[in-house]
C-alpha cells in the first residue's frame, strides 16, 4: 500500500490541501492512504481529505521546534513507511522537512512547482537562481521522497469523501522532550465531529477498526535537543508595511498628484499597498519610505498598476521582477506604457473611480 | 563564545543575461559574489563578537579559489576562516553539503553557527536545518535579530519573523541560526589601504584527509537527489494591449485581474 | 604672522553684516566639497578640511574688501555661484578658507532687446535670466542640465556649455563683457561691444578661471530671438556610435547648425530612451530657428541619414524626442534626490568625464576607452552602465560624454580611488594620446589638475604666468586648475 504524508501547517489552514494536488499529479488517489501530519487542531473543513490526521497536541512553544516535530515525524515513519512526504515552503515547514530529511536519510527537494512522472520515475520541478533557471530533480534516497512544494501553486478541486481518523498524541512536557501517546480514539461520524471534544476521531462510512500502532510509551526519545527553542512573544509585525514587499503596488505619479488619497480606494479591495513616483514625494505629497526608484525602493510585485506616471529611467530602476504592469496615463508615449501589459489611455483618478466600481459591483 | 559562521560563494545571479534566440541563460564569465545573506550574517557574529566578546570563524566549502572572499572575512574582522575543498566534494546536494560542513565545524568547534536562510543560487533553505540535525543544536531561521540572553547561562534570544508575525525566541546553545536579509546586518566596508592586505595565515583549508568521508559518500554519488537537467524559464514576450478609459477598457483591466487572481476575496 | 580662525571670523564680521555670513555647523561640512564627492559628502565621510564661513557679498564692493582681506592674510578664497560643479573646483584644500557665495548678487541689471543683450549680476540664475526672456520673446540660448540651478558666474568661470550649443555655441560665444575682482582689489570692467581688435581678447582670462585668477562679479550676454513653433525633432536608431558621429560630422561640415545633434552609445542611449531604443545606438537632432533655417536644417539632417543609410535602422517618431527634452533638466530637488538615494543604495549614478576631439579621433578614443576599460578595470563588474554619447560638434571636430554608473563596494572614503579615478585616468590618458582635450566643459578642477601641464604642453606658460600675475599669493581657489604638492594627499 502505498502512503503518503502531508503536512499540514498551522498557519496555512486549507492552504495544506493543494499538497494533496501535487499527491494527485504523482499517484491515483484511490488507491494510496493520504495520511496527514498537524502539529494543531486540524480545522473540520479539512475532513474527508485524508484517511488518517495523526495531530500531535504541541504546546505554543513546540510549534517552532523544527527538530523535535520532525521527530515526532520520524517516529510515524518508522511506524508507516511512507512513499512521499510532502510539506508546505513555508516558515516551519521548511526548518521541520529539512531536520526530518537528515533524520532519515533521504533526499529533499525545496520549493517544488511541478512534478511529473517519466519512466516510472517521479521527477520534482524547483526554480532555482531567483526563478531564472528551472532544475528537474529526482530522488536517490532509500527513505521517502520528500519535498516542500511553494504555496499557491497548485490546486486541489478533487472530492473530500474519505473516512478520516484523526489520532492524537498527547505530548510529554516539554522538559521530556518525548512523545507519549495516548490513544484516545473512539469512533465518531465525520458530520458530527465536535471541536470542544477533540480527543475523537471520526469516521463517516462504517466503524473504524483498524488497529493503530501504538508508539512506545513513555519512550525515551533518542537523546536529543531540539527542545530548546522557546517562544517568548509574539506580535504582529508593525503596520508600516514595506512596499518591498507588497505584492500588489497601486503606485501614483504626477498625473494623480491632487488626488493622491484616492489611490487607497483601489488598493483596498485589491489588498495592494500604495507606492509612489519620485515627483510626488519630492511635491511632499507622498512619504519617501513609498517611493519607487533608483533613489527610493526597490520593489517585486507581482502586479505594479502605474497610474499617472511617466515612468523616466530612474523611476523604472526600481522595479524588478515585476510580473504585470497596467499603467493609467493620458499620453500613451510616455515611457511606462512600453513596459506595460495593458495601458489605459485616460485620466488615472477617473479610473480608480470606475474600475473600484467595478471591482466593488461584483462583491455585492 | 565560540561562533562559526556558515558563507556560501555563489555566481553573481544579478548578472545572468538571458538569451532568448537560443533560450538559454547567459553564465559565463560572470563573477562570484558571496551569498547576501550570508554576509549579514557575518556581520551578525562580528556584532556579537564586539558586544559581549566572541571568536569568530568563518566556514566555506567550493573551490580553493574561492580563498580570497574568506580572507576578505577575516579583514572585515573575522578572527579566521576555514575553506572546506575537495574534488570529492564537487556536486554535492544539500544533504552531503550539510554533512561535510558538520564534520568541519565540529573540528573547528562552536557554541553557535550563523548563515544565511538563504541563499541567492540554489535557495533551498535546508541546509542550516540539516547542519542543526547533524550537531544535534537547536535550529531557528529568518532570524533579524540575535542577541546574547543575559537571564539564561547559555543562550541567545533571536528574533524571527514569520509573515507578519514577530516572533521572539529564547534559544539554548549550542544552536543553528539562519540570519534573514531583512535583518539589517551589514559588514563595514575595508579600507582600500587593507584590500590586500595578507591574510593566508589565518585561512586554512580542510580536505578530506581531514574529514575523511569514504568513498561514495559525498558528491554526486552520495547525494540523496539527483539534478537531471536544468532549463531556464521561459519568457514570453507579452502582448500589449492598448485600452480606453470606458466601460470596455475597465471590464478589460477587470477581466484580467480575475483571471490573474488579483481579486481573490477573502 | 597667521590669524587665528576666530579672529578671522571676528574680522570678517567688521566688514559684513551678520546675515551675510554663515557659520553653520552643517552648511561648512557640505560646501567644504561639490559634487564630485557627493557619495563621500552624502555619507559624511569627507577627508577635506571645512571652509571657516561662508560669506555672501551684495556688492563688487563688498567682494573687493574680502578679497583684499584674504589676499593680505593668506586665506584661500573659494569663489562661488550655482554649487553645480562636478570636478571639485569648488573642494576646499586649505584649513583656512572662506567661500564668497554670490547668491546675493541677484540682480538683472538690465535687458536690452534692442542691442540683444542683457547685464546680470554673478549670482542671477541662468532659469531665471531665461524665464524673464521668454516673456519678451527671447532666449539666452544657453541651456545645460544645470540650468534650473546655475548661475551666471559659474557659467562664465567654468567655460558652460549648454544643449543647444551647436546653434548658439557655448558661453564664450555668448559673452559680451563683465566686470570682475582680482586678489589685489582691482575692479576690471571689460566693455561691451559687438567684437574689436585691440590686443588679445582678456575676455578669455576670466572665461575658464574656475576661481583661480578673480572673481566674477556681473555679466553681459548676448540674447536670442525665440522661436519655439518652428522647433523640429528628429530621431534615429542607429547601429553603431560611428555612424552617428558621421551623420554628426555630415551635417555640421555641410554648413548646418542645428540646435541639438547628438549620438548616444546603446548603453547610454538605455538610460534616457529605454522606450525605444532597442537596444541601439540613438542619434537625435533638433532644428530651430526661423521657419527657413529649420526647413532647410531639418532637410540637410534627412540627407545626412539617407547617406549612411546603411548604418540607420529606423526613424523614431519625434513626438518622442520632444517629449524627452521637457523631462531633462535637473531641479534642486533632483539633486536632494540623488543624495538620498546614494545614501540609501550605495550606488553613484551618472559619474562623467568629458572630453573632446577632432572628427578623426573621436571614434578611434571611445572605443579604446571603452575596450580598456572593460579590460583592463580591476572593478569592472561593479559598472552597471558604461557607455557615452557625442551631444556638441564643431565644425572640426566634437566631444565625448563618457558615462559610467557603478555599485559601490567600498567605503565611501575609498569611492573615488577605487572607482571614478582609475575609468578617469584611462579615458584621460587616450584622450591625450591623441592629441584631444580632456576636459570639454566641466572645466578641470582639482582632480584632473594633474594633466593640466599635458593637456596645454609647451602653452602651460602663459597659463601659468597669468596666476603668477593676478594671483602671486596663490589664495584663490587652491589646487583647482593649477598643480599643488599639498593638495596629493586629497587626490591619492
Amino acid at each position: 500500500m502505498i502512503r503518503v504524508l502531508i503536512y499540514l501547517d498551522e498557519n496555512s489552514g486549507k492552504g495544506s490541501l493543494e499538497l494533496i494536488e501535487v499527491v494527485r499529479r504523482m499517484y491515483p488517489l484511490d488507491e494510496i492512504e493520504l495520511c496527514a501530519a498537524a502539529f494543531a487542531k486540524p480545522e473540520e473543513s479539512l475532513l474527508g481529505y485524508f484517511d488518517e490526521i495523526h495531530y500531535f497536541q504541541a504546546s505554543e512553544s513546540q510549534k517552532y521546534q523544527a527538530r523535535f516535530m520532525a521527530s515526532c515525524i520520524e517516529k510515524l515513519e518508522r511506524q508507516k513507511h511512507f512513499s512521499c512526504i510532502i510539506m508546505a515552503a513555508v516558515f516551519m515547514g521548511r526548518m521541520t522537512a529539512a531536520a526530518l530529511a537528515a533524520k532519515l536519510g533521504t533526499g529533499l527537494v525545496a520549493d517544488v512547482v511541478d512534478v511529473c512522472i517519466e519512466g516510472g520515475e517521479i521527477q520534482m520541478i524547483r526554480p532555482a537562481f531567483e526563478g531564472k533557471l528551472m532544475a528537474c530533480i529526482t530522488n536517490q534516497g532509500l527513505g521517502p521522497i520528500m519535498m516542500t512544494v511553494r504555496p499557491g501553486v497548485f490546486r486541489y478541486d478533487g472530492t473530500s469523501d474519505r473516512s478520516t481518523c484523526i489520532i492524537t498524541y498527547e505530548l510529554a512536557d516539554e522538559e521530556a522532550h518525548g512523545i507519549r501517546e495516548k490513544r484516545l480514539t473512539e469512533n465518531v461520524r465525520n458530520d458530527e465531529y465536535d471541536a470542544s471534544a477533540g480527543s475523537v476521531c471520526t469516521c463517516r462510512k462504517e466503524p473504524y477498526s483498524r488497529e493503530l500502532c501504538i508508539m512506545e510509551q513513555g519512550a525515551k526519545m533518542r537523546d536529543t535537543r531540539g527542545g530548546g527553542v522557546q517562544l517568548i512573544a509574539c506580535t504582529r509585525k508593525d503596520e508600516n508595511r514595506d512596499i518591498c514587499n507588497a505584492e500588489i503596488l497601486v503606485s501614483g505619479g504626477g498625473g494623480v498628484r491632487n488626488h493622491f488619497e484616492e489611490l487607497a480606494r483601489l488598493a483596498k479591495p485589491l489588498g495592494a499597498m500604495v507606492s509612489s513616483s519620485r515627483k510626488l514625494v519630492d511635491e511632499g505629497i507622498a512619504p519617501r519610505s513609498i517611493q519607487v526608484g533608483q533613489s527610493g525602493r526597490t520593489v517585486s510585485p507581482k502586479l505594479y498598476l502605474a497610474l499617472g506616471i511617466y515612468g523616466s529611467m530612474q523611476h523604472i530602476e526600481g522595479l524588478k521582477n515585476v510580473e504585470h504592469i497596467i499603467s493609467v496615463n493620458t499620453n500613451r508615449n510616455a515611457p511606462i506604457c512600453s513596459l506595460s501589459e495593458i495601458v489605459v489611455e485616460g485620466d488615472a483618478v477617473e479610473f480608480i473611480e470606475k474600475l473600484t466600481k467595478r471591482i466593488n459591483q461584483n462583491k455585492n | 563564545m565560540k561562533i562559526v559562521c556558515l558563507v556560501k560563494i555563489i555566481p553573481d545571479v544579478e548578472h545572468f543575461t538571458y538569451d532568448y534566440d537560443k533560450n538559454i541563460l547567459v553564465r559565463e564569465n560572470k563573477k562570484s559574489v558571496v551569498n547576501p545573506e550570508d554576509s549579514c550574517a557575518v556581520a551578525a557574529a562580528l556584532r556579537m563578537k564586539e558586544k559581549c566578546g566572541a571568536e569568530v570563524t568563518v566556514v566555506s566549502m567550493g573551490p580553493v579559489s574561492n580563498q580570497k572572499y574568506l580572507e576578505n572575512f577575516i579583514r572585515c574582522g573575522a578572527d579566521r576562516a576555514v575553506l572546506i575543498s575537495d574534488e570529492m566534494f564537487r556536486g554535492s546536494d544539500t544533504y552531503v553539503t550539510s554533512r561535510i560542513l558538520a564534520k568541519g565545524i565540529e573540528l573547528s568547534g562552536f557554541d553557535l553557527v550563523i548563515g544565511g536562510t538563504h541563499s541567492l543560487d540554489g535557495d533551498t533553505g535546508q541546509v542550516l536545518p540539516q547542519v542543526a540535525e547533524l550537531l544535534d543544536a537547536e535550529i531557528m531561521s529568518h532570524v533579524t535579530e540575535i542577541r546574547r540572553n543575559e537571564q539564561a547561562d547559555r543562550g541567545i534570544l533571536a528574533e524571527a519573523e514569520d509573515g507578519k508575525k514577530k516572533l521572539t525566541f529564547s534559544i539554548s546553545l549550542p544552536a543553528v541560526i539562519g540570519i534573514s536579509g531583512e535583518s539589517g546586518y551589514k559588514l563595514l566596508y575595508i579600507r582600500y589601504d587593507d584590500w590586500k592586505k595578507d591574510m593566508s595565515d589565518r585561512l586554512k583549508v580542510l580536505t578530506n584527509r581531514e574529514l575523511c568521508f569514504g568513498e561514495g559518500e559525498t558528491g554526486l554519488a552520495g547525494s540523496r537527489t539527483r539534478v537531471l537537467r536544468t532549463y531556464p524559464k521561459k519568457f514570453s514576450d507579452k502582448e500589449k494591449r492598448v485600452v480606453q478609459n470606458d466601460e470596455a477598457g475597465i471590464e478589460y483591466v477587470y477581466q484580467f485581474l480575475l483571471e490573474k487572481g488579483f481579486l481573490n476575496d477573502d | 604672522m597667521a590669524k587665528r580662525n576666530e579672529e578671522i571670523i571676528r574680522d570678517l564680521g567688521g566688514m559684513l553684516e551678520e546675515s551675510q555670513i554663515n557659520l553653520d555647523k552643517d552648511e561648512l561640512y557640505e560646501s567644504s566639497a561639490d559634487r564630485y564627492k557627493k557619495y563621500a559628502r552624502a555619507k559624511k565621510a569627507l577627508n577635506v578640511p571645512s571652509p571657516l564661513a561662508i560669506v555672501y557679498p551684495y556688492s563688487t564692493e563688498e567682494v573687493q574688501k574680502i578679497l583684499v582681506y584674504c589676499n593680505e592674510n593668506r586665506i584661500n578664497v573659494i569663489p562661488r555661484s550655482g554649487k553645480t560643479a562636478t570636478e571639485g573646483g569648488l573642494e576646499n584644500w586649505k584649513e583656512q578658507a572662506i567661500v564668497v557665495d554670490a547668491k546675493n548678487l541677484n540682480k538683472i541689471i538690465k535687458i536690452d532687446t534692442y542691442n540683444m543683450q542683457a547685464t546680470v549680476q554673478a549670482g542671477v540664475r541662468l532659469q531665471d535670466l531665461e524665464d524673464e526672456l521668454r516673456k519678451l520673446g527671447y532666449t539666452t540660448g544657453h541651456s545645460p542640465q544645470s540650468k534650473p540651478v546655475a548661475q551666471y558666474g559659474g557659467l562664465v568661470a567654468t567655460r558652460s556649455i549648454g544643449q543647444f550649443s551647436t546653434l548658439y555655441g557655448a558661453i564664450e560665444d555668448m559673452l559680451a563683457g563683465l566686470e570682475c575682482v582680482f586678489p589685489n582689489g582691482h575692479i576690471a570692467r571689460i566693455k561691451n561691444v559687438p567684437r574689436r581688435s585691440a590686443g588679445p581678447d582678456i575676455r578669455h582670462i576670466v572665461l575658464g578661471n574656475e576661481g583661480t585668477l578673480c572673481y566674477i562679479t556681473e555679466v553681459t550676454i548676448k540674447i536670442f530671438k525665440y522661436y519655439p513653433d518652428n522647433n523640429r525633432f528628429y530621431g534615429y536608431l542607429i547601429e553603431d556610435v560611428d555612424t552617428g558621429i558621421k551623420i554628426l560630422r555630415e551635417v555640421v561640415t555641410e554648413g548646418f547648425r542645428p540646435s541639438v545633434a547628438r549620438t548616444y552609445s546603446e548603453e547610454d542611449a538605455r538610460q534616457h530612451f529605454y522606450h525605444f531604443y532597442k537596444s541601439k545606438c540613438v542619434l537625435i537632432f533638433m532644428a530651430e530657428g526661423p521657419e527657413g533655417i529649420v526647413k532647410a536644417t531639418g532637410d540637410a539632417i534627412e540627407a545626412a541619414v539617407r547617406k549612411f543609410g546603411e548604418g540607420v535602422i529606423e526613424q523614431v517618431d519625434s513626438q518622442l524626442i520632444e517629449e524627452w527634452f521637457n523631462h531633462l533638466n535637473w531641479s534642486e530637488q533632483d539633486l536632494e534626490d540623488e543624495r538620498q538615494g546614494m545614501i540609501t543604495n550605495d550606488r553613484h549614478d551618472g559619474y562623467t568625464t568629458e572630453i573632446s576631439a577632432d572628427w578623426e579621433s573621436i571614434t578611434k578614443i571611445y572605443y579604446r576607452v571603452i575596450e580598456r576599460i572593460r579590460n583592463e578595470y580591476e572593478m569592472a563588474d561593479d559598472l552597471t552602465m558604461l557607455g557615452g554619447h557625442s551631444s556638441h560638434s564643431y565644425v572640426n571636430g566634437t566631444n565625448m560624454y563618457f558615462v559610467y554608473n557603478y555599485n559601490i563596494n567600498c567605503a565611501p572614503e575609498d569611492e573615488l580611488r577605487v572607482y571614478h579615478h582609475p575609468i578617469q585616468r584611462i579615458i584621460v590618458e587616450e584622450t591625450l594620446k591623441e592629441g584631444g582635450s580632456m576636459c570639454h566643459h566641466h572645466g578641470i578642477g582639482k582632480y584632473r589638475n594633474e594633466w593640466t601641464k599635458e593637456e596645454h604642453g609647451s602653452a602651460y606658460y602663459m597659463l601659468e604666468s597669468l596666476k603668477k600675475t593676478f594671483d602671486p599669493n596663490g589664495i584663490m581657489n587652491f589646487g583647482t586648475i593649477f598643480p599643488q604638492k599639498e593638495g596629493e594627499k586629497y587626490q591619492k
